[in-house]
């Protein structure tokens, strides 16, 4: 590596930090492309080698009072994707974000009165997982590790490890033959 | 801090624990009364205490018009609100738009009082800019749910209280308490209907929707 690209490197990962500076844990290497939105009422926990875009459309990681995000470390996220956490978001190593997906362990609002408070379930997020474009994660979503979720798909309940999965709400595709244990 | 700030603060939905966040949520709030207006000028009419917490992009070529206490996102992608020439496209009382949204008639777009549209949510009743023979009307009846991303195709019909998941696409009816999903969207459910939100009997509103209605 050139020393020319280490400084670069350097100067990113900082400004990185600065950017992302309301998490309360940020690993080594991280990288941003424009400026996140980070709204951090509750708890951020970041790992090394983070990268998210935030362009032309921003990323945001939102956590309530109570709120958590874990993220692994080398995670990938697109721009336009939405992190909103009430209770807890668990994301494990080496997983990536399409452009738009959605993560959200609540609903806002009850589903029938509107004005009752949201019932919110932990979302959990495997390793090596892929969330394609425009995927919507809703509250109470566990995706195994080595996950592909095909794009605009919506997941609201339990996926075994190493499958495909795709449609609203997201079916197994492929890889039944593939999954461990 | 003192009471009457604390309870302003909750009233605005602030965390009373945490000073400035109390502060954020009131400086937005007050930002966004003053940005709707802003943005919202376009419009043939638009009610009292219409607020924008980010950028919406109008287009203004037929008749847009907003009941009271409209709330629309557009922080982390615009909204959307178009209607072609002869087209209207009416917003009922105390509707939520989240960011990313693009409502757009050419022909006419009735959203009732109460509905909240959730983010990336497309409803056009027609498959194009121009007013075209598949375009057809679209009513949204009152209190209806749509959650993140629904596409509502032209000639959709959703009753009151109606809940759309998550990524459904609505086309055709969709009865009054139904929670419906997938693509095209089905009844899973009929849930009673019980929201806590306002008063919708339509003849006490004074929103544009319920005027239409009784013309």
């Amino acid at each position: 590596m050139s020393s020319a690209e280490l400084v670069r490197r350097f100067i990113g990962s900082w400004v990185a930090s600065r950017k992302l500076r309301s998490c309360d844990v940020i690993g080594r290497g991280s990288r941003v492309l424009g400026t996140p939105y980070v709204e951090n009422l509750g708890r951020i926990e970041i790992g090394m080698d983070f990268e998210i875009d935030a362009l032309p459309v921003a990323s945001h990681l939102v956590t309530g009072v109570k709120g958590t995000i874990r993220i692994g470390d080398r995670v990938k996220v697109a721009h336009g994707v939405a992190m909103c956490s009430h209770v807890s978001i668990d994301i494990g190593d080496d997983t990536s974000f399409g452009p738009f997906a959605i993560v959200l362990d609540a609903d806002f609002h009850g589903v029938r009165a509107r004005g009752a408070p949201a019932d919110p379930r932990p979302v959990r997020i495997g390793r090596h997982v892929h969330i394609g474009a425009g995927t919507i994660v809703l509250r109470g979503a566990v995706i195994g590790d080595d996950v592909t979720v095909a794009p605009n798909s919506v997941v609201s309940r339990w996926i075994p490890s190493g499958v495909r999965v795709a449609g609203v709400p997201a079916k197994l595709v492929r890889g039944l033959e593939l999954v461990r244990r | 801090m003192h009471p009457l700030v604390q309870k302003l603060g909750r009233a605005l939905g602030a965390n009373d624990r945490s000073p400035t966040v109390l502060v954020r949520k009131v400086a937005r709030n007050a930002t966004a009364l003053v940005r709707a207006t802003v943005v919202l000028r376009e419009l043939d009419h638009v009610g009292a205490r219409a607020r924008g917490f980010g950028g919406a992009h109008v287009v203004n070529a037929g008749v847009i018009a907003a009941g009271d206490d409209l709330t629309f996102g557009g922080r982390f992608g615009v909204v959307g609100l178009a209607s072609g020439a002869g087209a209207t496209l009416m917003l009922g009382d105390r509707v939520t738009i989240n960011y990313g949204s693009f409502l757009s008639a050419v022909r006419e777009v009735v959203i009732d009082d109460d509905v909240m549209v959730g983010p990336y949510c497309i409803i056009t009743d027609g498959d194009g800019p121009v007013a075209t023979d598949d375009a057809r009307p679209i009513y949204i009846g009152p209190n209806v749910w749509l959650a993140a991303r629904v596409v509502v195709r032209p000639g959709a019909r959703i009753g009151a209280g109606a809940v759309i998941s998550a990524g459904s696409v609505v086309e055709g009816d969709i009865p009054a308490n139904a929670v419906a999903s997938g693509c095209p969207a089905r009844v899973l459910r009929i849930h009673e209907g019980d929201h806590g939100r306002g008063d919708t009997e339509s003849g006490k509103t004074r929103s544009p929707v319920a005027r239409i209605r009784r013309r």
